[in-house]
This record gives C-alpha cells, sequence and structure tokens, in this order.
C-alpha cells in the first residue's frame, strides 16, 4: 500500500510539469494579456508597454514558465499579475470554500445515489420506475438552472436559505450549513443520478449472482446478504463512478459558485483566465491537478478495502 | 467558463435481479422526520441573519455588491471602474456634485490662470492621511508627483503637460502647465480617481497597492477583509467630517453575476448593487426595490478611415453621412437600453458639456436620403463595409443590427466579432479594420479629443486623421475661460457631426439598484456615476 502512495505522488510531479505547461501555452495563444486588462482600452502604447515590461511580460515564453516551474518547485507560486497578491495565500483562502462544497456534494451524492440504487435494484414496478426517472431527470437538468431554480424558491419566495454568499463554519456553524445547503443540493443533484443508476446496474448484477443464492439458502439474514455480500461488491465499480463523480463535481463547482457568489477555487480560476493572469491561472491548475491525483489515490485505496485481491496485487 | 463536466457513465448493465423485500419503511420515515427537524432547526436559528443587515436609521452595516473587486488600492493607477472601493477610503481634493458642479473636498479654493496654463489650489485645515501623516501642499505636490510617474498608470498622459509644481505655502500650491490645461477639476475630483490622494508616504513605500491610506471616512479592515470575495471598511478614526461618516461597517462584497447580486439584494444580503446592465431594471422594479440608471456609455460607430485609404468609400463625407442615415437608432435603441437610455446622433449625451440640443435627431432614419447621398458619391450599389466589434456590453448587437440596416441601402457589414476584449483592443489601434464599433463613457469634450479623435488620440484614430479646422477648435477650447467653453465645445461637435467621422447611435444606462432603506444614491445627466460616500440610512 505504502508502494502504491509513492508510486503516485511520484508520477504526479510529471504530471504538474505538463499540465502547468500545457497551460502556460495555451494562455499564451490567448490574444492580449494581463497589462491591457488592467490598463483598458485608452492606455497609450507606452503606458502599456511600460507596465508590460515592470510585470515581466516582454520576456520570453519558455524563461518566464522557467522561472515560475523553478519558483514553484520551492514551494513558491509568485505573486498574482493582476493585483500582486501572493498566489498561494489567494488560492488557500478560498481552498476550504470548494472543498467543502465538492466533498459535502459528493457525499451527499454518493448516501443518496448509493440508497436510492440500492431501492432501485430491490423493487421493481412503479416505484423501480419512478427512481429511475427520478435519476434521469437529475442528470437532465442543468446545473445552473437548477440553482436558480432553488434560489428562487427557497431563498428568495421563502426565505429559508441566504441566496449567495459563505459563512466560514468558524465563524458560524449555523450559519456555515445554511449556506451550504442551496450549492451543495445543487451540485449533488446530477452526481447523484449518476451514482444512482451505477448502483442501480451493479447490484443487480450482483444479486442475481450464484453466491447470492447460496447465502440465502444458507439462511444467512437479508440485511447481512444485501449490505454485507451484496452491496460490497456491487461497490467496486460504484467507487470507481464517485471518483469520477468528485472530478466533475469540482468542475461543475465553478458554475455554482457564480451563481451563488461563493468565494472558492473555481471562481477565482474564472477570474484569472478573464484577467490572463498566468501566475493564477497556474497556481489553479497546480491546485486542481493535487486535488485530482489525491482523489484518484483516494479511489486505489478504497478499492483496495473492498477487494482483497487489489491488495495483494 | 465551461459548464460542468459529468463523467462518463460506464454503468455495467444487469440482468434482472431477485425481488428482496425493503427493509421497513419506519426507519426510512424516521429518517425523513429527522430531515424535517434538522432542517426547521437551521431555519428557525438561521433566520434574520446574512452577510448584510437592514440598514437602520443609525447606520449599522451596509453592504454593496460590485462585479469588480479592486486591481489596486493605489488611486494613481485611475483604475475608476473601482471608484466604489475608493471612495470609502479616499477623498477626492474636489468633489463632483450630482449637479455636475466642482465643490470643495480636501482643497477649499482654486483658481486657474492665465490662458489656463496655471492651476492654484487652497488646501483644506487640519486634515490627515489615515496613517496620521499630515495632507498639506507639500503632500498632495509628492501625491501628483507619484500619479505622474507611476509605470503604467494614467498619470504621464493626464498630467503630460504638467511642468513644475509650486508649494506657495503650507496649504496652497500651484500647478504649472506647459500648455493650457483645462478641467483640472475633473482631474482632481473623484471622476478620474487620480485626484482621490493617498498618503506619500505610503506611495513611497510601495504598500498602496494592498493597503489603502487615503484621506476618506473609512479604513480597510484587513482582518474582516478576503481578497476579491468581501472588503470590509469601518470609520477612519482621523477623518476630518466625521458628520459624513453614516455606517458602523460597510462591506462590498464582488458578486459578478448579475443575478446573483439581484437574488442578493431582494434577500437584503445587500443594500446596494452597482453597476447593473438595463436587463436588471425591471426585475428589481417589480420587487420593490429603487434604481437609478443615468446613461452612462455611448455606443456607436467609428469610421477609422475617414481618408478613404483602407477603404475608399469612406474617404467620402457623403458616405459616412448616409451611413448615418441608414441607421434606425430608435430600433436599435430598444435592444440596447430596453426602455432606458437616449438615442443620440451626436457624440455627447444630455448633461455634457459638448451636447448640442439643435443637433438631436440631425440623422433620422431614412433609407431613400442614404441611397441618394450613396449614389451622389458614386456607389449605388453600395459596397462592403468590414467592421471590427468585441461580444461586450452590446457591441455586439450593434455590429449585428447594422448589418441587417444598412444592407437595405446596399452596403454590406461584414461584422468581426471578437469574443476576447484583449485581441479587439489590441486590434482597434491598428489600421486593419476600416470601421469598428466603439463604446465609451460620458467625458467633456477636451477628454474625448484627447482619447477619441485628436490626431494623437490614445484609445481610437489609429489612422491619424486630423482636420486644421478641427485642431484650432481644440486649441480655443482648452485655453478658453469658463464661461466661453461650452459654445467652443458646442462647435466641435458640430463638426464632428457634420463631417460624420462616427455614427453614434445610443446612450444606455449602468443601473445602480437599491433597497428604499437606503437614500443618496445619486447619479443624474449631469454626473453619471454615483459616489457611494453619499450613502446613507433613508430617513
Amino acid at each position: 500500500m505504502l508502494r502504491l502512495i509513492g508510486r503516485r505522488l511520484a508520477l504526479s510531479i510529471p504530471l504538474l510539469v505538463g499540465v502547468t505547461a500545457a497551460a502556460f501555452v495555451l494562455v499564451a495563444l490567448i490574444p492580449g494579456d494581463v497589462a491591457r486588462e488592467i490598463l483598458g482600452p485608452t492606455a497609450t502604447r507606452a503606458q502599456y508597454l511600460q507596465l508590460r515590461h515592470a510585470l515581466g511580460l516582454a520576456q520570453p515564453l519558455p524563461v518566464r514558465y522557467w522561472h515560475w516551474l523553478t519558483a514553484a518547485l520551492h514551494g513558491n507560486l509568485g505573486a498574482s499579475a493582476f493585483s500582486q497578491e501572493p498566489v498561494t495565500s489567494l488560492l488557500n483562502s478560498r481552498l476550504g470554500v470548494t472543498l467543502d462544497l465538492v466533498v459535502l456534494a459528493t457525499i451527499l451524492a454518493a448516501v443518496v445515489g448509493i440508497a436510492l440504487g440500492v431501492a432501485g435494484a430491490l423493487l421493481s414496478g412503479t416505484v423501480g420506475r419512478a427512481i429511475d426517472s427520478i435519476s434521469l431527470l437529475g442528470l437532465a437538468l442543468p446545473e445552473f438552472v437548477l440553482g436558480l431554480v432553488l434560489v428562487a424558491l427557497l431563498a428568495v419566495t421563502i426565505e429559508i436559505f441566504p441566496a449567495t454568499g459563505y459563512v466560514p463554519f468558524a465563524q458560524s456553524p449555523a450559519e456555515w450549513v445554511r449556506s451550504m445547503v442551496l450549492p451543495v443540493v445543487t451540485l449533488s443533484v446530477p452526481a447523484l443520478a449518476i451514482i444512482a443508476k451505477q448502483t442501480r446496474d451493479s447490484m443487480r448484477d450482483v444479486l442475481s449472482r450464484p453466491f447470492v443464492r447460496t447465502l440465502q439458502a444458507a439462511g444467512i439474514p437479508r440485511r447481512s446478504i444485501l449490505f454485507k455480500h451484496a452491496l460490497r461488491n456491487a461497490a467496486i465499480p460504484v467507487a470507481t463512478v464517485i471518483g469520477l463523480v468528485f472530478i466533475g463535481v469540482l468542475s461543475g463547482s465553478v458554475l455554482v459558485e457564480d451563481v451563488f457568489a461563493i468565494p472558492g477555487l473555481g471562481g477565482l480560476a474564472v477570474q484569472a483566465t478573464t484577467e490572463h493572469d498566468v501566475p493564477l491561472i497556474l497556481g489553479s491548475v497546480v491546485y486542481f491537478t493535487v486535488i485530482v491525483v489525491l482523489m484518484n489515490l483516494l479511489v486505489d485505496l478504497v478499492y483496495g478495502w473492498l477487494d482483497p485481491r487489489v491488495r495483494v496485487s | 467558463m465551461q459548464v460542468g463536466m459529468r463523467p462518463d457513465e460506464g454503468a455495467v448493465r444487469a440482468r434482472r435481479a431477485p425481488r428482496l423485500p425493503l427493509a421497513s419503511a419506519k426507519r426510512f420515515r424516521g429518517a425523513i422526520a429527522a430531515a424535517i427537524v434538522l432542517c426547521a432547526a437551521i431555519g428557525v436559528s438561521g433566520c434574520g441573519g446574512g452577510v448584510g443587515t437592514t440598514a437602520s436609521s443609525t447606520g449599522g452595516t451596509l453592504t454593496i455588491a460590485d462585479g469588480n473587486f479592486p486591481a489596486t488600492f493605489d488611486t494613481a493607477m485611475g483604475l475608476n471602474e473601482d471608484n466604489t472601493y475608493y471612495a470609502m477610503t479616499n477623498d477626492p481634493l474636489i468633489v463632483r456634485t450630482p449637479t455636475g458642479k466642482f465643490a470643495p473636498d480636501l482643497a477649499l479654493s482654486w483658481q486657474y490662470g492665465p490662458r489656463n496654463e496655471s492651476f492654484s489650489l487652497k488646501l483644506r485645515p487640519n486634515v490627515t492621511f489615515s496613517d496620521g501623516t499630515k495632507l498639506d501642499a507639500e503632500a498632495v505636490k509628492a501625491w501628483l508627483e507619484h500619479v505622474k510617474t507611476l509605470p503604467g498608470g494614467p498619470g504621464a498622459g493626464f498630467l503630460a503637460s504638467l511642468k513644475s509644481i509650486d508649494v506657495t505655502g503650507p496649504l496652497s500650491l500651484t500647478l504649472h502647465f506647459s500648455k493650457p490645461t483645462p478641467l483640472v477639476e475633473l482631474l482632481l475630483s473623484q471622476e478620474l480617481a487620480i485626484g482621490q490622494p493617498g498618503s506619500p508616504k505610503a506611495a513611497k513605500a510601495g504598500t498602496l497597492k494592498t493597503n489603502p491610506v487615503g484621506a476618506g471616512p473609512y479604513v480597510l479592515d484587513q482582518t474582516e477583509t478576503v481578497a476579491r470575495d468581501h472588503y470590509a471598511f469601518v470609520p477612519n478614526p482621523h477623518y476630518w467630517n466625521k458628520s459624513a461618516i453614516h455606517w458602523k461597517k460597510i462591506v462590498i462584497k464582488v458578486i459578478a453575476n448579475s443575478n446573483a447580486a439581484l437574488q442578493a439584494l431582494k434577500t437584503n444580503q445587500v443594500q446596494v448593487v452597482e453597476n447593473q446592465a438595463a436587463e436588471s431594471i425591471a426585475p428589481a422594479k417589480s420587487a420593490g426595490l429603487k434604481f437609478v440608471a443615468p446613461t452612462t456609455l455611448m455606443m456607436g460607430l467609428q469610421f477609422s478611415d475617414r481618408k478613404g485609404e483602407l477603404l475608399k468609400p469612406l474617404g467620402d463625407v457623403r458616405v459616412r453621412q448616409a451611413i448615418n442615415y441608414a441607421i434606425n437608432r430608435p430600433e436599435l435603441g430598444k435592444l440596447l437600453g430596453l426602455g432606458y437610455g437616449e438615442v443620440v446622433d451626436q457624440m455627447a449625451a444630455k448633461g455634457d458639456d459638448d451636447f448640442v440640443p439643435e443637433l438631436q435627431n440631425r440623422y433620422p432614419y431614412d433609407p431613400a436620403k442614404a441611397k441618394q447621398l450613396l449614389a451622389e458619391a458614386g456607389y449605388p450599389h453600395g459596397f462592403s463595409l468590414p467592421v471590427l466589434s468585441v461580444a461586450l456590453v452590446g457591441q455586439n448587437v450593434v455590429a449585428e443590427a447594422l448589418a441587417g440596416q444598412l444592407a437595405k441601402v446596399g452596403i454590406k457589414v461584414e461584422p468581426d466579432i471578437k469574443t476576447n476584449t484583449g485581441e479587439y483592443t489590441a486590434k482597434v489601434g491598428t489600421k486593419e479594420f476600416p470601421a469598428v464599433t466603439l463604446s465609451w463613457g460620458r467625458l467633456p469634450a477636451v477628454t474625448n479629443y484627447q482619447l477619441l479623435w485628436g490626431p494623437k488620440a490614445t484609445g481610437a484614430n489609429p489612422f491619424k486623421t486630423r482636420s486644421p479646422k478641427l485642431e484650432h477648435i481644440y486649441e480655443e477650447l482648452v485655453a478658453a475661460p469658463a464661461d466661453r467653453a461650452e459654445a467652443i465645445a458646442h462647435e466641435m461637435q458640430r463638426f464632428l457631426v457634420e463631417e460624420a467621422w462616427f455614427a453614434p447611435v445610443y446612450v444606455t444606462p449602468l443601473a445602480v439598484l437599491y433597497r428604499p432603506s437606503i437614500a443618496g444614491v445619486n447619479a443624474t445627466d449631469q454626473r453619471d456615476v454615483t459616489f457611494p460616500q453619499e450613502y446613507r440610512p433613508a430617513g
């Protein structure tokens, strides 16, 4: 297990270099630069060139990337070209918010999705079809539409939850919960639809296997067959899907953070891209990549726990 | 930004499962009951909370939503789209009032010298910056020098003719210019930001970027601020005008999404929302909210190639006038302003110093007249007109609408609409396109000449079109005393309209929405932006 973890973490370094280099090149291809964004269209060419020079934009691309990379490998992600704030502190101030949102949405999607999936596998007829339909609806509904509807109903018309904003847990646990409900539900609905579908299909497959009949014949209690044996076997592909869903929820958080005006990483990445703020873009890429790498590692560890054969191999 | 991705389902297809009874529904009902109780508890405990509390008559916390966050708190950069923030911490030397007139603030009085080649100021006594530094003549001199020399700042342009600054007393100074420079009051007001001085001590230390130190009513509370999300301001204990402090705290919340901002306003999470497009007005009104919608952003077409170098037809004034006649401005206005704003066919709006009432409707929609002029100029069958545009603030709407309207007189508009503003900005100053759509803020004639149509215009006129007559008018305007300036500015406007250097179309509003509990949200034709220092509890 430790070897697995070590190998994954070691592989993440060249991955980070590759991803950041690609992001750097892609941003360089977009017309315009941060100096123009700061000054606007009425600046003189002299002002523009002066600011470009002051921001180090006049250097060749490979030189700029090399400077960034060598600093990043020493833990220094530089300063925002737009506002000169340290990139690390900007990202760190937002990381917790996005993780709150994404982790809660994934947990909610997993719990509800697995429950719906199990119910869908066990119940045939109208109830089973209804659960299928709910899953499809959740998949079909765009997140931002759902978000807007939830705000209109539950924040503006019936003022149960706030329409926008985020309250840190340390400031007020109750307000934190209130501020998280609508965005977490918005993010989790499409995700739970996917998990429900996968769970249902996996459960039906496992429940049809001979070993389940053997367990029934041996007089093992139904609850034990269902949760200790069948679900555990069905969980392996579901774990994969939850890992993928987490990544989807992470990228979906960009829109949701915008709709709910939540100060997360996604919103910051959007701002950085709009402003051609290369250090902040690259810093965001690093953070997102690390989160995805860690999530993939976690999925592998869960595999190992669920399936002893994976541990041995 | 992209819509959130959906992971590939990859669902494993399963054979039909044998039926197993679901565990009793009791547990399920119990879980639902627990959820209801939890939600109720959260709802009850959370009632009445939120980021912004109701503004009381004693002025508790005011929360303002703004789509921008400040790139810098150094007002010497002149980024006046951040004026909501600057207003909190930096008083201007001279304040522009809602009537458009200039009134004392940090400066008590001022006057121009002969031919506007000097400008003398007397400062208010006993004023300090929030770091305790005295605001005196030396401090203002240091500030203006900082503005002029800041790399990448506008001071090099705005103060290009500033030759020297004489400190004539502890609280008096005189600015000397190498050529006539009118409108110094505008430069030193809150309109262009550079007139809102910061502490020279902080400017020298280079800390103004992230920590504003002005002589304004509030100071930034760094402990309660989260950069790019919300900025908290508390009263400045050194402020010279304590009665102008209306709030115990002001929070400016960055909300880029207009719908989110409106929802926050409806639910009283915020009490004022700045810089909203016309689309926001109707839903705000129907929710019982108030608004001001000053006409702020002018839109139109610039004929960059007035000499016909790139596109010969544009070199003929009859062609440019024909295009003006072929534009149905009221129809375009409905698309751009949704019932707010005004049609214009001159480069000024009501309330501007160069607005000429008699020129309104100089070019009524008249396709027959347009065709006649085109025929007279030798283009009875029209021609192709490439137009650079950008998907920003409705410029693309102008370009696309013009394509339809001008087609009726035989002119085939070929809009090249950039989605990236950086690309548009880079190209608008080049000779690549004979015409471009433009949007520009309302400024005095002198400033517009410098920015838009003078031979050295920084924002436009890539083909460097010159006119001795126009340049003579400008030279007269900059040297004119205040009582003659307007008449000369009108003369400049008449020239532009008759020569049809542009085809202005509409002036759109930027609305400020606010709750009825707020007063002081003032914007007018004469001063088309609010000054957030004026916001106070209503009643």
